[in-house]
């Protein structure tokens, strides 16, 4: 235990400050959803891995937590849905409009820990925002694995974004599954249609599940019947990862909200490993 | 468990032996700090309640005043003696100076139009003197360090506010029937981590004795400015007995054995829902806890429109907005909350920060409305664990 008389911290950490970000470029990914391109006014764009998230600022209103999903040299994307003043707020910034950054924070999908000869990339809804970048990185190194495979579940099929990515990923050998969880009356729509853990096992997805890692992503409720799901097939715990979502405010592990059990999300995740989160992550409104 | 050191009592440390004083000294200890550029903090009566605020003399102490306090109550009582510490903890900790309510954190203006200019807000390093620190006081400010400060992004305003306390602590005389510190390692009587450790000894109806033990260099450098007085072997007994009595007279128990996987293999009791139906979700718990830290970011905007301050203000994990995402509130019941909040402070607490979060005030059984009492609510878990055959 520290016990000491008097304490002194020094300045403000970079990630309480906030920096003003130019809107480079907005692209629209689904009616209530859009891809804003951000790059620094002043400096130069911190380093990003997969999975990080920074808290996006619109003047006047408030931050809002968001994942990159996508980088360039010169930019980070983030993909926003609209819901609620500070989200609206930020998506109706025209390009050329500045908002704030503080971030990027947390950890990051660990692709580098994944020892298994299949990777299962498991997003539901927006979930595909966090994952989208670490599929690309998946794709680039796909000799690496015997399969890269994506399961990506959304309510209704005209919700399925990043088509372009999608299929640039099974162009690199990515085997990419959709599933709507109702079609309703979209007759094109050839995939499948039900829930996300429907797809595992049986006639859909079937790999030597003793020799998969998982990544996931999406509603708390999505990942635990996955999880459940993967371990029923023979996936080992410990080899699924998943990015859970709290209300991150600080982002530096200060203010208290974004707990999940013992987990401070922004100290300790976003990525958690199911192995140690699931006691908590199973237990509704924790 | 009993942590009283009646045998350290009065005993020569590193810095010196123990020196005794009267009012006068405990005044010129005051005016010493004051020369030196300490604002001085110390107990007085405000509200009907003791609180902290600024001193320039002993006469502004609660002279000859104690509080009365149980589950869901506090009251100031006369006493028929002149002592100024005879009392156990007001509703207001330390916090509210080193972790206040409310802060700025910036300021952005829209300057040059489209633009913005971001402009942080620091806090100043005021030299502050804390005079009647609480034993358990000491150890929430200690748990309020490890977590502001000694994570991997320390908060800069607490470590302004931390950067010059000067600290006297005063070890626990009467405590209240709230208190349980004996249970969480905090008292009654201080063992390390002040600068000045002050026991009050009644020596009758019109006069006490003050104790004083030396824990740092410049405690030791501030005796030795101030007309002290050699310590009597009588009145090392009498500080003993008071520090004894203190540790008898706690008698609320908190058995905590076991207790972050005893609450983490309860976190689907029904008891929650249980303790739901009492609690009010006011809140006042955990503004009331001296080691509550969690904060809000709210952004006020001028009339112009064109200046945004950010203030951090103190939140609740009991308020529903606490936990909003985008889908709605997490934790959308009480159940939840209460739950979020208990098994925070007595168990997750120690996964996050190595650690308890609880000092064992008795603050959050007090200042319930309802009298939701922690120790009882860990003491039915156990008995069901017990009755279960679990550890």
């Amino acid at each position: 235990m520290t016990k000491t008389l008097s304490r002194t911290a020094s300045g403000p950490s970079p990630l309480l400050v906030p920096h003003p970000y130019r809107v480079i470029d907005k692209i629209d990914e689904l009616a209530d959803t859009v891809t804003m391109y951000l790059a620094p006014v002043d400096g130069v764009l911190p380093d990003f891995e997969p999975a990080q998230v920074s808290m996006l600022g619109a003047f006047g209103v408030g931050e809002a937590a968001i994942s990159i999903s996508h980088a360039t040299p010169s930019t980070h994307g983030y993909t926003i849905r609209r819901a609620g003043a500070i989200t609206n707020a930020l998506v109706d910034t025209p390009a050329g409009g500045v908002i704030t950054v503080r971030g990027p924070f947390g950890n990051h999908w660990p692709i580098e820990d994944v020892s298994t000869s299949n990777l299962l990339i498991i997003a539901g809804g927006l979930g595909i925002a966090p994952l989208r970048a670490i599929t690309h990185a998946a794709a680039n190194q796909i000799d690496r694995f015997e399969s890269v495979v994506v399961i990506y579940g959304a309510k209704q099929p005209d919700q399925i974004m990043y088509r372009t990515d999608l299929e640039h990923w099974a162009k690199r050998g990515v085997d990419v599954r959709l599933t709507a969880d109702d079609a309703g009356s979209d007759t094109t729509w050839s995939h499948a249609v039900g829930l996300v853990p429907a797809l595992l096992g049986d006639h859909a997805v079937d790999l030597d599940w003793a020799e998969t890692s998982v990544f996931t992503c999406g509603p708390d409720v999505m990942m635990h019947f996955t999880a459940e799901r993967l371990l029923e097939l023979g996936v080992r715990d410990h080899r699924i990862w998943l990015s859970v979502e709290r209300n991150m405010q600080c982002g530096n592990a200060l203010c208290g909200h974004c707990q999940l059990g013992p987990f401070l999300v922004c100290r300790d995740g976003p990525v958690a490993n199911y192995a140690e989160i699931a006691p908590f992550h199973r237990v509704p409104g924790l | 468990m009993d942590t009283a050191h009646p045998t350290r009592i009065g005993a020569a440390g590193p810095f010196g032996p123990a020196v005794s004083l009267g009012i006068e000294g405990l005044q010129s200890i005051i005016e010493t700090l004051e020369a030196d550029g300490y604002e001085v903090y110390g107990p007085q009566i405000q509200n009907d309640v003791i609180a902290h605020d600024i001193i320039h003399s002993v006469e502004e102490l609660p002279l000859g005043w104690t509080d009365e306090q149980s589950g869901g109550s506090y009251r100031l009582k006369q006493r028929n003696d002149v002592a100024r510490f005879s009392y156990a903890v007001g509703p207001q900790s330390w916090k509210e100076l080193l972790h206040p309510s409310r802060i700025p954190v910036w300021t952005m203006r829209r300057t040059p139009p489209g633009e913005l200019d971001v402009r942080m807000h620091e806090t100043e390093p005021v030299p502050r003197a804390f005079l009647g620190v609480r034993p358990c006081e000491l150890a929430s400010i200690f748990k309020q360090d490890r977590v502001l400060l000694d994570g991997p992004h320390p908060d800069p305003h607490y470590g302004a506010s931390r950067a010059d306390n000067f600290m006297i602590a005063v070890n626990c005389g009467t405590p209240a029937d709230t208190c349980f510190c004996t249970s969480m390692g905090g008292g009654p009587s201080v063992e390390s981590g002040f600068d000045l450790s002050i026991t009050e000894v009644v020596t009758n109806r019109t006069n006490v004795d003050y104790l004083v033990e030396i824990g740092s260099e410049r405690g030791a450098v501030l005796i030795g400015r101030i007309q002290t007085e050699q310590v009597a072997d009588e009145l090392i007994g009498q500080a003993r007995t008071v520090i004894d009595e203190a540790a008898r007279q706690i008698t609320r128990r908190m058995d905590t054995t076991g207790i972050k996987d005893l609450l983490y293999d309860n976190l689907e009791s029904p008891r929650w829902a249980d303790i739901a139906e009492r609690c009010l979700t006011c809140g006042n718990c955990t503004l009331a806890c001296p080691t509550c830290f969690c904060t809000d970011l709210e952004d006020v905007t001028d009339l112009s429109g064109e200046i945004s301050d950010r203030w951090r203000v103190w939140d609740s994990c009991f308020s529903l907005e606490f936990s909003h995402l985008g889908s709605g509130p997490h934790r959308s019941t009480g159940a939840d909350r209460y739950r979020q909040w208990m098994v925070h402070k007595l168990a997750s607490w120690i996964d996050q920060f190595d650690e308890s979060g609880c000092v064992g005030c008795g603050r959050c059984i007090t200042w319930c409305p309802v009298g939701i009492d922690l120790t009882v609510e860990v003491d039915h878990f156990r008995q069901l664990a017990d009755a279960q055959g679990t550890p």
